[in-house]
């Protein structure tokens, strides 16, 4: 029993009291105490090493087969096209749609997670995940700014946090984040990603 | 300093009254080897709480994620499989040292007054933990768990009002969701929660009568520190390293392929410790008497143990009695196990002994071959899943249901079996292979002579060279391996191959090589492409086809492309392909193919509406790739639904352009039926992981279209079958979901 012969591991070290306290006996106490150690440890490094999976979990794990995810870095994804788009119309909210993977699961074409396109000039898009760089929340457009409807935090449309006008604090650290894109053959081509909230730099979530 | 607080926390909690009760608690007669298995009971549960909640972190309960998560943890965790051998061998480790735990209580008559009640909390835990086991057993959702546990819950139902409580375990009528959250909260919840209140009353009542040994001169007592601890420990870490030691040779505890309800499973055993019940029943004369009422006498029995020690030579009767439910128990245990393994070795003397001989032999071969299966099924599995990741409905229904090397040999099972067998060389003893039709016995259990042709050819490998030259082998076409059980072992060809093909100089055995592999070059089979193309080069197969004509006059009888009529026997032309093996097994009496000769094989899909035949399409097309072998090697071809639904599409198509009778309607009933499938799921690109690497764009060309203006023109149907071929990937999502 394992509980018995680490509480007793320490009264070992320490005096016992009571008037009956029998004659020590170290080689005992003290093999007991260190197999007392092994069998309580080894359950539970087990289970340890197992709950720290995710910390230790690089790269997804699909299929083979199942394309998509792998060095995720360089992976663009079509958003729409750019004709869609009406030059300086207001932002547009499009879901961003990939291969999905949760735990077991392997799922293709599925939403992940949304940006904001707002066109520019005739090759030039603005990429904003919609994800608040504050804590977390999403952020939704009016057409003249971005808001947070978490805790206050605004940005203009050209993305960079709005310094405050009412007297209402602007807790985001940073500003909106801008996503890697390309345009080819007409499309928006987004590398779409999500970076820590709370800080000033911009740091992508591996 | 330590001291110091030692002094503080003692102030403040009195531990050290408590240690020192614990540690100094007097044994009469000193610490024993034999005082162990309570400690020992204590660590085992100890090391399942652990596990089980580490394990709890990763389990999703839920008939479309159980398998699944169990499958990640065993295979993708990091460790995952050695925390879950822990759990499962620490479980079986438990069972073992329940029945010693209790033996030495009874032995030391540590049961009687006053220590009744502890006794009595004792088989409180030790159902508890049998408990634990049954409902654990059942959460990994695999074919074993499942119907072993079905088994038990079934027999729930016996006593009066059973049928309440198994709806109540099993969540409602059938198994599904409810059954596997009910018993996981039992699992994980209620049955630990027992278990600690009643160990801790068990504990407590024992502290309060202490051993039951008694001091002698020779065996001064001790404390319990150190030395019983100690012996405590060091028992612990021996049950420890064996529990170790067979999660790593094992690599972990087994999964077996997901549960599958429409599916028989030849090997649903209990676990081994519940074999002795499972084995009761197989004598017993009733499920009610076998599975409640003598398990029931035996439990009652043990809880009135202490009151039958009360009388004259009462715990005599108790002594004798418990080893003779263990020695029972321990021999169905063994005769259990050992009529899995009967062999069929040693056939006894004619009669009654013969029969039961071959029973005992068929039913242990039935059990292996559904355990071997289901070991294969779950390597396909697994290589399936590294292929292409599990779909989110689930493996079941994403990836079992629709693989032919997983679904072929349940189909041929099922429906081919009582004719045909699938039994490989012996060189290939991986490949697990399908009894046919087992001989008849008489009363002697002596085979039956057959008046009746029984049995049908042996299909593995069919339309490969060997099983062609097989079948034109003299020594051989006779043999039940072909022909021998069938009325064609009378026919022309029996006769033919007997006739002409037995007396052939070199030259002529030359040209009958070239003929079997022209011949064989008609079944385009997957694994023999390579070979297939070299003989075409090299001009063998144009001189196999020749020499058919002009040597063997084999056209006599046999179509093969322009050579040759139909109607008299079946038409070589693409002998054994995936689209002449579809419409054979569809329709086997059709003019192609047996017309008015064929022997017993039923039509399985011979009528245009659907709901009229014996197999579906898909089903078909799963036992015509599986037979051909087409998807063994996953990197060749992908098995994917796509690649099924393309067959659909090709075969249908070309039974369109093979028979000329057949109205506009009529061809429409195949492709029509995929395609409405598939449209109706096509959003759902879901558990489709290969269809989904097409551009979206297809989707509106695939087979869809095609099926559609397929009966338009009878000229189209050509390139109709190539856009499929090209094109069809995308979204043939067909069948997504079992019915």
């Amino acid at each position: 029993m394992s509980d018995h012969s680490e509480n007793s591991a320490a009264s070992a070290s320490g005096p016992t009291t009571g008037s009956n306290t029998p004659r020590r006996n170290f080689v005992f106490e003290g093999a007991t105490a260190v197999i007392g150690l092994i069998v309580g440890v080894v359950p539970f490094a087990a289970g340890l090493v197992s709950f720290l999976d995710p910390l230790f979990r690089k790269n997804k794990t699909p299929g083979k087969h199942a394309k998509a995810g792998e060095g995720g870095k360089t992976e663009m994804v079509r958003i729409c096209s750019l004709e869609a788009l009406t030059t300086n119309g207001p932002p547009q909210r499009f879901p961003v749609i990939t291969d999905q993977f949760d735990a077991w699961n392997f799922t293709p074409q599925q939403p992940i997670g949304s940006v904001y396109l707002q066109r520019i000039s005739d090759s030039e898009v603005l990429v904003f995940n919609t994800t608040c760089p504050h804590a977390g929340c999403s952020v939704s457009c009016d057409g003249q700014a971005y808001h947070c409807p978490c805790h206050n935090s605004s940005f203009e449309l050209n993305g960079s946090k709005r310094e405050s006008e009412s007297g209402r604090e602007n807790p985001s650290p940073r500003s909106l984040d801008t996503l890697e894109h390309t345009i080819e053959s007409g499309d928006v081509l987004v590398h779409y990603q999500n970076f820590y909230p709370g800080r000033e730099e911009k740091k992508p979530k591996a | 300093m330590i001291k110091a607080f030692e002094q503080w926390l003692d102030d403040r909690t009195g531990y050290r009254k408590s240690v020192d009760e614990a540690l100094f608690e007097n044994i009469p007669g000193g610490s024993r080897w034999v005082y162990v298995t309570g400690s020992m009971l204590v660590f085992a549960f100890v090391t399942q709480a652990i596990t089980g909640i580490f394990l709890w972190m990763f389990y999703s309960a839920g008939s479309q994620n159980a398998w699944e998560s169990v499958y990640w943890i065993q295979n993708k965790m990091q460790g995952g499989w050695f925390l879950r051998g822990v759990h499962h061998y620490m479980a079986q480790g438990m069972v073992v040292l329940l029945p010693l735990h209790m033996v030495q209580v009874i032995f030391a008559k540590a049961y009687v007054k006053p220590r009744e009640i502890n006794y009595w909390l004792g088989l409180v835990l030790l159902q508890l933990t049998l408990a634990l086991g049954l409902t654990g057993y059942l959460l990994p959702w695999d074919q074993k768990g499942y119907w072993a546990t079905k088994v038990a819950t079934e027999l729930m139902s016996l006593p009066p009002g059973g049928e309440y409580i198994q709806k109540l375990v099993v969540g409602g009528g059938e198994y599904g969701h409810y059954t596997l959250t009910r018993f996981f909260a039992m699992h994980a919840g209620v049955l630990p929660i027992l278990l600690i209140g009643v160990l801790a009353l068990h504990v407590a009542m024992f502290r309060r009568h202490g051993i039951t040994a008694h001091s002698s001169a020779d065996r001064p007592d001790e404390y319990f520190w150190p030395k019983q601890v100690f012996k405590d420990a060091a028992a612990c870490l021996v049950l420890l390293i064996a529990v170790v030691i067979i999660v790593v040779r094992n690599h972990g505890a087994e999964l077996g392929p997901p549960a599958e309800p429409t599916e028989a499973y030849g090997a649903a055993r209990p676990e081994w410790y519940y074999l002795f019940l499972f084995q009761l029943l197989k004598h017993s004369p009733s499920e009610f008497i076998g599975a409640i009422v003598i398990p029931g006498v035996a439990m009652g029995f043990l809880f009135l143990m202490p009151l039958i020690a009360k009388v004259q030579y009462g715990h005599i009767v108790n002594v004798v009695t418990i080893i003779t439910l263990l020695v029972g128990a321990g021999y169905l245990t063994v005769e259990a196990l050992s009529h899995d393994s009967y062999t069929r070795d040693g056939e006894p003397a004619a009669g009654p002994a013969r029969i039961l001989h071959h029973e005992r032999a068929n039913a242990a071969e039935d059990f292996q071959r559904a355990k071997r299966t289901a070991d294969q099924e779950y390597v396909r599995l697994k290589e399936l899943i590294e292929f292409r990741g599990i779909p989110r409905d689930g493996a079941r229904a994403g990836l079992v249901y629709n693989d032919p090397e997983i679904q072929g040999p349940r189909i041929f099972t099922r429906n081919c079996a009582s004719c045909h067998s699938y039994q490989a060389p012996p060189d290939q003893p991986d490949i697990v292979s399908i009894p046919g039709r087992r001989p008849d016995r008489d009363e002697q259990g002596n085979v039956k002579e057959n008046e009746e042709p029984g049995g049908a050819p042996n299909l593995f490998g069919f339309g490969s060279r060997d099983w062609i030259r097989g079948l034109l082998d003299k020594e051989k076409i006779q043999h039940p391996e072909f022909f021998g059980d069938t009325v064609h072992k009378e026919g022309e060809m029996a006769s033919f191959v007997q006739d002409s093909l037995s007396d052939l100089d070199a030259e002529q055995k030359a040209k009958l090589e070239q003929v079997i592999k022209a011949l064989s070059a008609e079944a385009q089979l997957v694994r023999q492409a390579d070979d297939d193309a070299a003989d075409d080069d090299a001009g063998d197969l144009a001189a196999g086809r020749t020499a058919m004509a002009e040597e063997f006059g084999c056209f006599d009888c046999h179509k093969l492309r322009d050579e040759g009529d139909l109607g008299s026997a079946p038409d070589l032309t693409g002998y054994g392909s995936a689209e002449w093996l579809y419409q054979f097994i569809a329709n086997a009496g059709h003019e192609r193919f047996y017309g008015d000769n064929n022997d017993r094989m039923p039509a399985f899909a011979a009528s245009e509406d659907p709901s009229q035949n014996l197999l579906s399409q898909r089903e078909i097309t799963l036992l015509v790739r599986w037979l051909r072998g087409d998807d063994k090697d996953l990197g060749a071809t992908p098995p994917t639904t796509a690649a099924v639904a393309q067959e659909n599409a090709d075969t249908a198509k070309q039974s369109d352009a093979s028979s000329d009778t057949s109205s506009e309607t009529e061809t429409d009933t195949g492709p029509d039926a995929s395609s409405d499938t598939s449209s109706e799921t096509e959003t759902d690109t879901g558990p489709d992981a290969d269809s989904d690497t097409n551009t979206e764009t297809e989707t509106d060309t695939g087979p869809d279209a095609d099926s559609d203006t397929n009966s338009d023109a009878a000229s189209d149907t050509e390139t109709d079958a190539e856009d499929a071929n090209t094109t069809a990937a995308s979204e043939q999502d067909t069948d997504p979901t079992p019915p």
